[in-house]
């Protein structure tokens, strides 16, 4: 490996380090606005009541759906895989389907289920149903890889069965609960659409309408500031409570499946929870969708700007998947290749960039743009820019594992049978990488195809995605004109979902990159 | 010592009467009985897919058989109508590599299963247990990851002599170690055991393993028990072919019994009044000692002839030729080097043991 080791790095670790520069220009801008403020101004523009109540209302809303949606999906988890339940596969597969259902969309099949749907509970009633498998899908693949010989033993050790999943499982699944917890509090915090739609005001809703009314006025940046905040503590919380144990198997383990318990007299209560939460996240946003399609028969089908906004958004999910996985993969191949503190520094910056909400990172770049570069406002490439940020982990991730499957022996291997350093590795290391390379645009395309907030934000004028569109006819109250684009998300999505269903199964990456 | 003593002897005896076990249409187990004398010590030893890990997790209340009945002590733990779960068996269990609780430390894993009573003892039992398994107290704080194979093991023993059980089940738990430490890591679990007085069910497929940790040795071939008896007992008067292959490296002969008298190319070899005609000779290598001839001295035993002499580092298997056989086999200490070529008398130790010609 000495050519390889001793001269790659420098030009890959450039690269890595430009991507990671632009990913810290969000950051820099909520700092560099809150000093240009001033603080008399900034004080006066976060110590108001206004601020108090989205603070109240974002916090509320973290505070119930994150508990509830864990709950939920931990316990939907455990009968999907550790009970005889007839059906249990079915109900696997179903219970990721929300996942396909962009939240905003989740919201509009609801708003048109029940139309006076709003505030607080009806934001949790929302988020939670499509929230919820951002931790049942890891605690699936949590369940499936615990050792079933830990369970016995505890059982050995006179432990009632309640008391095995109390005192042995539970414990071992607090990293896939906390990861997916975070995912779901930093959703929670970014959502803008969903809670738009049933007229709940957060922090991410009320920049948006500071935006559009004032442009890019102080208050929009300093309500940034406090939901910057806000995403900084959770991060912090979380890493916190994680802290630093470890929960993989130790040893080989046991190659038998876990037991399944049989329910008895649980089971029709099994059942009805499961029945229903399929029934509320899938049937209802389905059912809604479908109603207006039906009702607005094939007319609505020959919306002039139907196959514009499907090109777009397969346009800009395709290029900017590639443009990710591009540059994501400079920053996996130090992580995997060349790890230590310089890859581990560049790698966060992006995690901690892309949990930022999406919004924060558009008006970022857009007064970036303005001050600096107008001839970048209002381009596709600011446009892409901005879902590079957004989405790298998503790709970094799947590419790491991809690289880090790959034995560096057979590259080894090919140069030791005349293959230049760089031939070998295209030739062999490459061509491994390719599925989880894919794996990663896929994901990247999901986020894209279903992206709204930023997008609104930035896209050029005359861009008509299917969020956009869909969006401006939710507020034309055009319902019936929505159902198509609502339709034909869901459609792009589906694929993908399924995908990361399958991973959880095999492999466990990517689970958490949503 | 107080903490961890045993219940008395009479409530440890196993007995598996006529248990049978499917998974789907595939018989696992068959008809097997098996009786565990108190406090002793019992091998369960058979190739990969004979069932021992099954008949295992059926004694620890993971699985129930399909027919048959399980007593332990004077408790029927499974038969018809009665399927006590794991949990209230009061049996400890050793897994094949500890399946030690990973989000808890070592102390919290041997103290996992203390009663609630017992809290309060709880830091000087667990240093008392981790003492009995030669382990140093200190461990208690480190988590189970920072420790080495050999002491996971014996984490997971401590944790399951926690509950004072009179019966411990080990599935293999030593195959997953260094072969030296393997070696070093039995003979403490089997001391700590006996001097507990815990009846020890071990299962493995390891033959050495076998007969050095047993009091009793059962044989499990294809899901049914084909010999139990004391390891020299199996070692030196195996039932059949299959298991004497099984336990130990054998010599075969083809030989002839008429008269009582079993002879085979190396002479009358043992006698036997039940067979007539042609029959198999059985021979442990090291009861076949060879010398080389020195011309002109007669010190009797069949002559051979080295055909072939392969080094194996501290023995050397040698292909003899003696007249009537088609060369036969025979591993010997590498003490003195064998060339091809050189002549060699074979003297026999003790009687062949004989099968009727496969």
């Amino acid at each position: 490996m000495t050519r390889l080791r001793h001269r790659t790095p420098a030009a890959i670790i450039a690269r890595a380090a430009g991507v990671s520069l632009l990913g810290l220009v969000p950051l820099g801008y909520v700092v560099v606005t809150a000093i240009a403020t001033g603080a008399p101004t900034l004080s006066a523009l976060v110590f108001r009541p206004r601020v108090a109540e989205l603070l109240a209302n974002t916090a509320g809303l973290v505070l119930i759906t994150v508990p509830l949606c864990a709950l939920v999906g931990v316990a939907a988890a455990w009968l999907v895989e550790r009970t005889r339940l007839a059906g249990s596969r079915a109900f696997g597969i179903l219970l990721v389907v929300p996942l396909a259902i962009p939240a905003f969309v989740n919201s509009y099949g609801w708003v048109s289920a029940v139309p006076s749907l709003n505030g607080l509970w009806s934001g949790v009633l929302v988020a939670g149903l499509s929230y919820f498998p951002l931790v049942y899908l890891p605690t699936v693949a949590a369940l499936r890889r615990l050792d079933p010989a830990v369970e016995e033993s505890a059982r050995s050790l006179g432990v009632p069965p309640l008391g095995v999943f109390l005192r042995v499982v539970l414990p071992q699944l607090r990293l896939p609960i906390l990861g997916g917890s975070l995912i779901i509090a930093l959703h929670l915090l970014s959502e803008y659409g969903a809670f738009a739609m049933i007229r709940f005001d957060t922090f991410t809703t009320a920049i948006v309408d500071q935006f559009r009314s004032t442009f890019n006025g102080p208050a929009a940046n300093a309500l940034a500031g406090v939901l910057v905040l806000c995403c900084l503590f959770l991060l912090v919380g979380e890493s916190g409570a994680r802290g630093g144990a470890r929960y993989a198997r130790i040893g080989t383990g046991s190659a038998r499946p876990a037991g399944r318990t049989l329910l008895g007299s649980w089971a029709p209560i099994a059942y009805l929870f499961l029945g229903l939460l399929v029934a509320l996240s899938v049937i209802v946003p389905f059912a809604s969708v479908a109603r207006w399609l039906v009702s607005g028969g094939l007319a609505i089908w020959s919306d002039r700007y139907l196959l514009t906004a499907l090109g777009q958004t397969i346009g800009y999910g395709l290029v900017g998947a590639l443009v990710t996985c591009l540059l994501a993969f400079p920053i996996a191949f130090l992580a995997v290749r060349f790890p230590g503190r310089v890859a581990r520094v560049l790698e966060s910056i992006n995690y901690v960039t892309s949990s930022l909400p999406g919004l924060v990172t558009a008006l970022a770049f857009v007064t970036v743009a303005i001050r600096l570069m107008p001839a970048l406002y209002q381009t596709t490439t600011l446009v892409i820019v901005v879902y590079l940020l957004m989405f790298l982990p998503r790709a970094i991730v799947n590419l790491r594992s991809g690289l880090a499957q790959v034995p560096p022996g057979l590259e080894e291997a090919a140069r030791s049978l005349g293959r230049h350093p760089l031939v070998a590795f295209s030739t062999v290391t490459l061509r491994f990488v390719m599925p989880s390379a894919l794996a990663g645009a896929s994901l990247v395309f999901l986020g894209i195809v279903t992206e709204l907030t930023s997008t609104l934000l930035l896209a050029p004028n005359g861009t008509r995605t299917l969020a956009i569109q869909f969006w401006s006819r939710v507020n034309d109250i055009d319902y019936v004109g929505a159902a198509p684009y609502a339709s034909l998300m869901i459609l792009l999505s589906l694929p993908v979902t399924y995908l990361l269903f399958a991973r959880s199964r095999s492999e466990r990456t990517a689970v958490n990159s949503i | 010592m107080s903490e961890i003593e045993p219940s008395t002897s009479e409530h440890s005896t196993i007995d598996l009467r006529g248990i049978g076990k499917r998974y789907g249409s595939t018989p696992v187990l068959e008809s097997i009985d098996l009786s565990v004398p108190a406090g002793s010590k019992t091998v369960i030893v058979g190739s990969s897919g004979s069932g021992k890990t099954t008949l295992l997790r059926l004694l620890s209340g993971f699985d129930f058989p399909d027919v048959g009945t399980i007593r332990i002590g004077r408790e029927i733990v499974a038969g018809p109508g009665v399927a006590v779960p794991a949990h209230r068996r009061g049996v400890g269990h050793v897994a094949q590599d500890g399946a030690l609780f990973p989000h808890l430390t070592v102390g919290q894993n041997v103290a996992f299963g203390l009663d609630r009573h017992e809290r309060d003892d709880r830091p000087a039992i667990v240093s008392e247990l981790l003492d009995l398994v030669s382990l140093d107290p200190v461990l208690a704080s480190r988590r189970p990851d920072e420790l080495s194979g050999g002491q996971q093991q014996r984490v997971a023993l401590a944790r399951a002599m926690a509950r004072k059980p009179s019966v411990m089940l080990l599935d293999e738990p030593f195959s997953s170690l260094d072969t030296g430490l393997r070696a070093s890591t039995r003979e403490l679990v089997s001391a700590a055991l006996t001097s507990a007085g815990i009846t020890t069910v071990l299962v493995t497929h390891d033959r050495a393993e076998a007969l050095t940790f047993g009091d009793q040795v059962a044989v499990l071939r294809d899901g049914r028990l084909a010999q139990v008896g004391t390891p020299t007992a199996l070692y030196c008067s195996p039932t059949d072919l299959a298991t004497a292959r099984f336990l130990g490296d054998v010599v075969l002969l083809e030989a002839n019994a008429s008269a009582g008298q079993v002879r085979c190319p190396l002479g009358v070899v043992a006698r036997c009044t039940s067979l007539n005609g042609g029959c198999t000779a059985l021979f442990r290598p090291e009861q076949l000692v060879i010398d080389l001839l020195v011309p002109g001295v007669d010190a009797g035993g069949i002559v051979a002839r080295i055909a072939a002499a392969e080094f194996q580092g501290s023995s050397q298997l040698l292909t003899l030729e003696i007249a009537g056989t088609s060369g036969l086999e025979l591993p010997v200490a590498s003490g003195i080097q064998y060339r091809v070529g050189d002549q060699v008398t074979i003297h026999t130790i003790g009687d062949a043991i004989v099968f009727p010609a496969s």
